[in-house]
């Protein structure tokens, strides 16, 4: 039993370190597209959505953020049947999630690159968004 | 469970809810959730070292992800409800490995990383299932995507455990075993209310 304890807790912190090497080999990649973000394989610059879209401020737990409305950066990348799609939004070190339209429509990007969706939970609030998947 | 002991449920619980109300919320904001996950998994170990009392720990758990709910200040109430009550569930399950036997430091050190790591890896992956699932969509391919993060977070939990364990036995040794019986509900019923009220107020 002695044994068989040390070899798994060996193993669980081995597993561990790899996984943080890896995380943060994945977070260096990010650093070369911090300026952009894709959307269904367009690159949308950030310069752009910003500096030309419209801002709107949304109130969550009496908490204000502000930023572009999700819905007219989906519009830029020119996605078909949008409203019937879901959306995979992918942050640093790959942490994704996937949320259907009617969370994109009431859902905005800060210039942090955050996305903020007053409806769901702040696990959904995905932090330094890179890219953005189309799937059905 | 004996009168006792349900009174350090509720006390213990109290205190859990409270750390993860206080000092929880700040440690989130710097990704150190797993040093709140470790506090409460200490509270754990102890209890169930104090007590002898399998199920208590669930119980704390239960107490603690309750009064999570009242607290008005933090981010996903619901998130932390659940992984703190998957959190009392794994320790149960956990320690019915018939660890008890094998009172080595090696086997002490093991036994830390082992469940701190574990315990930690369950409360995180399981928030993850459950949240969307009850206030969302549940996709797989978004629970692949924090394995990464669950593994390499959960490492620092381990790290703590290696060392937590073997204190907790020997703090353990230490403590006092017999408390007068109105000294013990009476203070315990104090420190109890206190918690509660830090909570709800927002502490």
């Amino acid at each position: 039993m002695d044994k068989v304890a040390i070899v798994v807790a060996f193993l669980l912190i081995i597993v561990g370190i790899v996984s943080g090497i890896n995380l943060r080999s994945q977070g260096a990649k990010v650093a070369s597209t911090e300026n952009s973000i894709e959307v269904d394989g367009e690159i949308i610059l950030l310069d752009d959505v910003f500096g030309n879209l419209q801002k709107e401020t949304v109130e969550v737990n009496n908490v204000n953020y502000s930023g572009v409305r999700l819905a007219n950066i989906i519009e830029l990348a020119n996605v078909s049947e949008k409203e019937s799609q879901h959306y995979v939004i992918i942050g640093e070190s790959d942490y994704q999630q996937t949320v259907s339209w009617s969370d994109i429509s009431k859902g905005i990007l800060t210039e942090e690159k955050r996305v903020i969706f007053p409806d769901l939970p702040k696990k959904f609030w995905v932090k330094g968004v890179i890219r953005i998947e189309v799937v059905k | 469970m004996n009168r006792k002991a349900l009174m350090g449920l509720v006390l213990f619980g109290s205190v859990w809810a409270l750390i993860e109300c206080s000092l929880g919320d700040w440690l989130h904001h710097y990704h150190l959730s797993m040093i709140t996950a470790s506090i409460a998994i200490i509270l754990m170990v102890l209890t169930r070292y104090l007590y002898k009392q399998p199920g208590m720990q669930l119980g704390m758990a239960a107490i603690a992800a309750l009064l999570r709910q009242f607290n008005p200040i933090g981010g996903c109430l619901m998130c932390a409800s659940i992984a703190i009550l998957m959190e009392g569930l794994a320790f149960e399950l956990i320690w019915l490995i018939p660890w008890g036997k094998y009172q080595s430091m090696t086997m002490k050190v093991s036994k830390g990383i082992i469940s701190f790591y574990t315990i930690c890896a369950a409360g995180y992956i399981s928030t993850h299932i459950l949240t969307p699932l009850l206030m969302a969509r549940f996709y797989i391919s978004d629970l692949i995507s924090i394995i990464p993060r669950v593994l390499a977070s959960s490492t620092i939990a381990g790290i703590i455990g290696a060392f937590a364990m073997p204190a907790v036995y020997a703090i353990v040794e230490y403590m006092p075993t017999k408390i007068e019986n109105k000294l013990y509900y009476g203070a315990a019923s104090a420190l109890s209310l206190i918690c509660w009220l830090a909570v709800v107020s927002g502490i």
